[in-house]
């Protein structure tokens, strides 16, 4: 006989219905897998058998097709275990072709009949409900991440046997999910970010930093060891405004896909703060790999990519970056497979200024000239041209460690991304924007415009410091953002000084003498 | 061996390919050359004598190997004349072009190979020198004096070397003067190789001058020999920044034995950069306060040169000189009129320029010092708004991200 069952396969973020067709026929005996499966889809036939044999059902020895449409498209996951179980359950008629109907699943299973977790549920949910399918069963740990999905009944199951139980008499054997409303996660599921007060003096860098979250501009911190470059990077994501519910959606499809979701936890409702190590690859950096995987960027996703110890990444992953801090996704090509990964992270950098970490201070730092510009030729042009603002910070010295002064707060600093961050919104509401940092060159004569004097002061700082082209187009963006900050319609002249005052001196880094 | 003593063996012109073999080895200093040409008497008859006789001159201090095997191996004539086309020149010291000063040191080099020309006799020479690895206010006086002396038609005579050498010739190249460059290496090998570009203007804008012979690549060992040159090649010596265990100490050290005067630029207490410099101040040296003054006090000092050329005079008259001379009232009136004048600003930002210095700050230091001083602040980003326009007019300079100093035209 044969049955069809729902199934689905993720793509990039994004579920894609597989349906799972299983016939079985006479012939000599034997269990095949067809449709462009992978191992671990093939090794379901192995895992299926000895869950049914251990549940007390034998299959019978006949020849049992089992196809994944579409079948062009590759399939690597686990989760076939479940619909591959169910779709030969119903074709051997031991469950009635009628109870499976409009229903999708998907789970792995083990040897015993246990349901286990597996990757991207709220994606297939999410697909499912755009396909009109109002029921899904999976996993029990991922039911909770499904159940933000409106208009569809996800059902958790952790065994086989309650799956089994629930399509022959339709009873409570597994209970659907209740369904959570994402907007009432926001609150509860708030992870604390530790405080700004707690970085003593530092206010340029501070200041740079609530320029680089109201703006998403990249950001640059130089300083020697013990600074503060860390533990700023760190409260950057507090200060950065709320995730909404479309952004959070897609944080979580992402981590979904990663299998990165934290146990029992329907949403991401928080900024992610991810700090590779210097020695990543820049396959574990941008994602890839046999079976694609989001990468850390895309775990960064519209939250905080730290790079410490810039100078000392692979040139490799570095220079990978530069596509996706334009494109804001990432598009990975194998020969088995082409996905995109959403990228849109702001970039905050720290590095010492010479090896030992304490130049320009002779008394301490003994770095041969050789040595700082070896050091700092590290850093990679086309990176380096795309970080909006630099800062340096200086050793905390002990009368700022004790003094009362704390200097700004989170909360005041939240505020004022907030407030600019608002101007934005208006600003480049029904246009491709959404941060001053994204404007491109020809919007910015509209959305940038300077009065008299201040095309004057602008003349002179591109004489003055030498700027290039594109660190011209970077100061005008910046002081876009400082302005609104400072909740000024007009740049004035103010705002275009210190925004040249952050900005990335090339010269600092190449050719320093 | 010391000048009177080699011109009493009166070689001739004639023996210029010999005495360019017995320099063909890179000797440390004079190396036992003056031990050869006692024995022998003439480079010629040192070429002409056995290898035995030779090593047993050499005795125990050098290893005749080198020497001998190049007598052995190469047409020596030939290498003289493939050297002579290589737009290379030597001057020994029994020879007319033999610089002057360089005569009456102790020890004076017998050879000098150089690029390019050997600074004149009749005009003023200063040697530059300090740290390679030298602070921004280093970086900054050896720019402003290199560049004066450069206008004034003083020859700068340094080391090529990274930090205060470097830029103190550049400077005072690009201020359209000379400059010669003394290499503990081959005249023909630039070294470090990254001032390329310096190495390149010396050779139409003054010198390269090495007493090893070409092709010699630098070793440690091969520059405090050096530095003995370029002291000797000096009317004074004006180091800018030293750290109290130096190779710049060491050519102070080669200066006072020839008799040459000592400048040091005094730095702020603590800064371990000028500790060697202000560690000379207080062992004597003569205070650097600023180009104009130093250069006041190279004129009065040595008038004499620009008119008669350095004679033997010059150099018998330094070792008399005390080591310190107590400012005269002259002096202090010179200083004082040349006290840098304030920019025309607004109160406000001339508040600021006042707090900056030479040494680079942060707007975060400023700021601190406006606390102490219980004025009224305009914030960390007030005052980096006031640097900027500082810089823009050109009475501030942005060292690095974050940090500025005063500039002095």
């Amino acid at each position: 006989m044969f049955t069809d069952t729902l199934s689905a396969t993720i793509q990039g973020i994004n579920a894609l219905i597989v349906h799972v067709e299983t016939d079985i026929a006479n012939g000599l005996p034997m269990f095949n897998i067809v449709g462009s499966a992978g191992t671990e889809v093939k090794e379901a036939k192995d895992r299926v058998r000895s869950a049914l044999k251990n549940n007390g059902i034998n299959i019978p020895p006949s020849r049992i097709t089992v196809n994944l449409s579409p079948g062009g498209l590759r399939k690597d996951t686990t989760a076939f275990d479940l619909p591959i179980c169910i779709g030969m359950l119903t074709a051997m008629e031991y469950l009635p072709g009628s109870s499976t109907e409009g229903i999708l699943f998907l789970g792995e299973i083990g040897l015993n009949g246990e349901i286990r977790p597996v990757r991207g549920v709220l994606p297939v949910v999410m697909a499912a409900r755009a396909e009109g399918i109002r029921e899904c069963i999976v996993p029990m740990d991922n039911a909770s991440e499904g159940s933000i999905v409106p208009g569809v009944t996800v059902r958790g199951a952790s065994d086989l046997e309650s799956v089994i139980d629930y399509l022959i008499n339709r009873d409570d054997s597994i209970l659907p999910a209740t369904h959570t409303d994402p907007n009432g996660l926001f609150n509860e599921n708030a992870v604390s970010i530790p405080d700004f007060d707690e970085v003593r003096g530092q206010e340029r860098a501070k200041r740079a930093a609530v320029i680089s979250a109201a703006g998403f501009h990249s950001l640059l911190m130089t300083g020697p060891p013990g600074a503060g470059k860390s533990m700023i990077a760190r409260r950057i994501p507090g200060i950065l405004p709320p995730l909404t519910l479309p952004e959070s959606l897609e944080l979580t499809s992402i981590y979904s896909v990663a299998g990165k979701m934290p146990k029992g936890k329907a949403l991401v409702c928080t900024r992610s703060f991810q700090s590779p190590h210097h020695t990543i690859t820049s396959q574990a950096l941008v994602g890839g790999g046999p079976v694609p995987m989001p990468g850390i960027i895309s775990l960064s996703h519209r939250s905080v990519l730290f790079l410490d110890e810039l100078p000392e990444f692979g040139r490799d992953a570095i220079e990978c970056l530069r596509q996706p801090l334009e494109e804001k996704s990432i598009l990975i090509s194998r020969l088995r497979y082409t996905v995109e990964y959403p990228a849109d992270f702001l970039l905050i950098c720290a590095m010492n200024p010479c090896p030992c970490g304490y130049f320009p201070d002779r008394n301490r730092c003994r770095c041969s000239e050789n040595e700082i510009n070896r050091y700092l030729g590290k850093i990679s042009g086309p990176i380096l041209d795309r970080i909006d603002l630099c800062t340096e910070l200086k050793s905390v010295e002990i009368k700022d460690m004790t003094s009362e002064k704390n200097g700004l707060k989170t909360s005041d600093m939240s505020e004022m991304v907030l407030k600019a961050r608002e101007i934005q919104e208006r600003r480049y509401k029904g246009t491709k924007y959404r941060f001053n940092s994204e404007l491109k060159a020809d919007d910015m004569e509209e959305i940038c415009r300077l009065g008299n004097k201040e095309s004057q002061l602008m003349e002179k700082l591109y004489k003055e410091f030498s700027l290039s082209a594109r660190s011209y187009h970077r100061i005008l963006r910046v002081s876009r953002t400082i302005a609104d900050i400072e909740g000024s319609e007009d740049i004035t002249s103010k705002h275009l000084l210190e925004a040249a005052s952050f900005r990335p001196d090339l010269d600092y880094f190449r050719n320093r003498r | 061996m010391n000048i009177d003593e080699i011109m009493s063996l009166g070689i001739g012109d004639d023996e210029r390919v010999y005495a360019f073999w017995l320099q063909s080895v890179p000797w440390i200093g004079q190396g036992p050359v003056p031990a050869i040409l006692k024995a022998f008497g003439s480079p010629r008859q040192a070429f002409l004598a056995s290898d035995e006789k030779i090593a047993e001159v050499l005795g125990k201090r050098s290893d005749p190997k080198a020497l001998l095997s190049y007598r052995k191996e190469n047409d020596i004539f030939e290498k003289y004349d493939e050297f002579m086309r290589s737009g290379m020149k030597v001057s020994f010291a029994w020879e007319k072009d033999y610089p002057e000063r360089l005569k009456y040191i102790p020890d004076p080099p017998l050879a000098l190979f150089y690029i390019g020309r050997l600074p004149e006799n009749n005009k003023l020479s200063v040697a530059v020198i300090g740290a390679r690895q030298c602070s921004d206010y280093g970086e900054m006086l050896a720019d402003e004096l290199g560049e004066a002396l450069g206008k004034n038609d003083i020859n700068v005579i340094s080391g090529m070397a990274f930090g205060i050498d470097g830029i103190s010739q550049n400077a005072a190249i690009s201020a359209g003067g000379s400059s010669f460059g003394v290499l503990g290496c081959g005249a023909d090998i630039c070294y470090p190789d990254s001032n390329y570009g310096l190495y390149e203007k010396l050779k139409t804008s003054g010198g390269i001058i090495s007493a090893y012979p070409p092709g010699t690549q630098a070793m440690a060992r091969f520059f405090p020999p050096r530095n003995r040159i370029v002291s000797g090649l000096s009317d004074a010596v004006v180091v800018l920044e030293a750290r109290t265990r130096s190779g710049t100490l060491i050519t102070v050290d080669m200066a006072l034995e020839q008799g040459r005067d000592i400048y040091a630029a005094p730095g702020r207490l603590g800064e371990e950069l000028s500790s060697g410099t202000n560690g000379l101040i207080g062992h004597g040296a003569r205070l650097y306060l600023s180009p104009e003054v130093f250069m006041g006090d190279l004129f009065e000092d040595h008038a004499s040169i620009m008119t008669e050329g350095f004679t033997e005079e010059d150099a018998s008259l330094s070792f008399l000189k005390p080591a310190f001379d107590a400012p005269s009232d002259k002096r202090h009136r010179s200083y004082t009129g040349n006290a840098p004048k304030e920019p025309e600003l607004d109160e406000e930002h001339l508040e600021i320029y006042r707090l900056l210095s030479l040494f680079p700050q942060s707007a975060e230091d400023i700021e601190e010092k406006i606390q102490r001083k219980n004025m009224d602040s305009p914030g960390v980003t007030g005052i980096c708004l006031m640097l900027m326009e500082l810089c823009l007019e050109g009475h501030a300079v942005q060292v690095s991200p974050g940090q500025f100093c005063r500039k002095t035209d």
